[in-house]
Order: structure tokens, then C-alpha cells, then sequence
């Protein structure tokens, strides 16, 4: 971590909420874009960003100036994402419902090519992931972490998040072998 | 050459790109540009909530109004309720003689 992270946390802690805005330039894409990935919901990532760091300015003094900030965002935004994943599976029912009622989704409508996109089936493919597989893709493949890296994060051996991953990746490759996702669509990727 | 160290090198490329491409998809790639004010805005809030006016600065938002007609007088909703938890009567001293 930089010095810079320390002063500015240090002047979280008095009180300072400067700093908080200084926190929030410097890690709001990763809070963010993790959000993002595990929710698929833009209001609820922004939702989720912004309580991730009222915890921060909450908790200023629980935090640690001289470790690294972002393990602490990761770990909050992981808590604050499974939180509405919980609330979610309840509500999803519901959801369904209103909107078998009110048409095609609200939010990002998409044309019907794009569904068919190999994209489009890797993506759904991930989100049909366990919330615990889905969040260990997310944080080794979006935000470039290591395994290790992450077992700090979700407080758990490097050996679960191995095996996370390991079946995570089965599991898609699983999915998308022989259909939308063929070795010839999959070769675009690797230029 | 081995077909399944090569799969998963394009599922790893995939799985990235894929994530990658929501993200820039959806919200467009970053919060909303008001969000810092309102998070230094609550936040602000939440560091003076241990002091009793703060809830009225909370609860009566300043920008709602109310006018006089025909008067060139216009008191914001907060002011109105500071002024009137400061009477000396206190908040519930028309209530009360109301109720008379």
C-alpha cells in the first residue's frame, strides 16, 4: 500500500471526510466493477458502493492504516453483494412474476441477437454459479486476484478457494462445451 | 499439444472477457457521477447524528418550501422546524393549547 493510502486513512480516522472522498476516487471502480459482476444490477452496485464506504467512515477506526485498503473494500462489498443475494433468492419469485407481467427486463432490454452471442452464454453461465463460486470467479478474474489474495479477502484456506475455482471452471466449461461456446468462437479471445 | 491445458487458457480468456464486457455494458463501466456528493453528503450526516439538530436537518429536507401569499416571504421546511423546536413552548406547546 501506498504512504499515500496511510496519511489519507489516518485523516479518515480524525474525522476528516476529505479523505473519505480521496478513498472513494481511488477505489470506487474496483468496489464498483465487483459489485457489478456478482449483482448485475447498476442501481444496486451503486447502492452497494456507497454503503461499502459509509462502512468505511464508520469503521475508521477499526481499520488498519498500514495494511492495504482494497482487501478491506473487497471483504465489505463481498458481505454488502451476498446481503442482496440472500434477499434476492427470496424475491426472485416475485420478480419473475412482475415481469412476465410487464414485459421484457426493465432494465438493460437487449436485442435478440446478442442473446444468442457467446458472451451471452458465458455470462448466464456465471450467474448460474453458487454465490461462493460466482464471487471467487469475479475477484480471481475481473480484479486480477491471486488465490491467495483471496482467501485473505474471504477469510477462508487457499485450498476452498482452489477448489471453488476448480469447480467453478468445470462447471462452465461443462456448460459451454459443443454449443454457443466452440474452440472457433473461443479462439477470438486469445489475440 | 494438450486439448485441455489449451481449454482452459481460452475458458480463462473467455470467463475474463465476459466479465470484462458487463461491466463496460452495464452502468457504463462506473458509478454515477453525483454518487461522491451524496456519499459525503450521508456521511456528513451520519458524523453529526450524536447531535440532536442533525435529526431535524435529516428529516425536514431544505428545499420544500412554503410561501405566503401575497407575502414576499418564503420559510424552508428546515428553518420552520428549528424554529419551532426552539419556542420556548417547545415542539408540543401548539398541540397542547390546541387541545384546550
Amino acid at each position: 500500500m501506498s504512504t499515500a493510502d496511510t496519511a489519507t486513512i489516518l485523516r479518515l480516522q480524525a474525522g476528516n471526510l476529505e479523505a473519505l472522498g480521496e478513498l472513494y476516487d481511488r477505489y470506487r471502480l474496483i468496489v464498483y466493477h465487483t459489485a457489478l459482476a456478482i449483482t448485475r444490477d447498476p442501481d444496486v452496485a451503486d447502492d452497494i458502493l456507497q454503503e461499502a464506504f459509509l462502512r468505511l467512515h464508520t469503521y475508521a477506526a477499526s481499520v488498519k492504516s498500514e495494511l492495504p485498503l482494497a482487501p478491506w473494500l473487497y471483504r465489505v462489498t463481498i458481505n454488502l453483494s451476498y446481503t442482496w443475494f440472500s434477499r434476492r433468492r427470496w424475491l426472485a419469485p416475485l420478480d419473475e412474476f412482475l415481469e412476465k407481467l410487464t414485459g421484457p427486463a426493465r432494465h438493460h432490454p437487449e436485442p435478440a441477437a446478442e442473446q444468442r452471442d457467446a458472451h451471452e452464454a458465458m455470462q448466464r453461465a456465471i450467474d448460474a454459479l453458487p454465490f461462493n463460486q460466482r464471487v471467487v470467479v469475479v475477484l480471481h478474474y475481473l480484479n486480477d486476484l491471486s488465490l491467495q489474495e483471496i482467501a485473505e479477502i474471504l477469510k477462508c484456506p487457499v485450498g476452498t478457494v482452489k477448489s471453488r475455482l476448480y469447480y467453478a471452471r468445470e462447471t462452465l466449461r461443462q456448460k459451454l462445451e459443443g454449443s454457443a461456446f466452440s474452440p472457433e468462437v473461443a479462439y477470438e479471445f486469445t489475440r | 499439444m494438450n486439448l485441455r491445458g489449451k481449454s482452459v487458457t481460452l475458458l480463462d480468456h473467455a470467463i475474463r472477457h465476459s466479465l470484462l464486457r458487463r461491466v463496460e455494458r452495464l452502468g457504463g463501466g462506473a458509478p454515477r457521477p453525483e454518487a461522491r456528493r451524496r456519499l459525503l453528503q450521508e456521511a456528513a450526516v451520519r458524523a453529526n447524528s450524536h447531535r440532536w439538530p442533525a435529526l431535524f436537518l435529516d428529516i425536514y429536507p431544505a428545499r420544500g418550501a412554503v410561501g405566503f401569499a401575497g407575502v414576499e416571504i418564503a420559510f424552508g421546511w428546515r428553518e420552520l422546524a428549528l424554529v419551532h423546536a426552539f419556542r420556548p413552548a417547545g415542539v408540543f406547546g401548539p398541540f397542547s393549547s390546541q387541545m384546550r
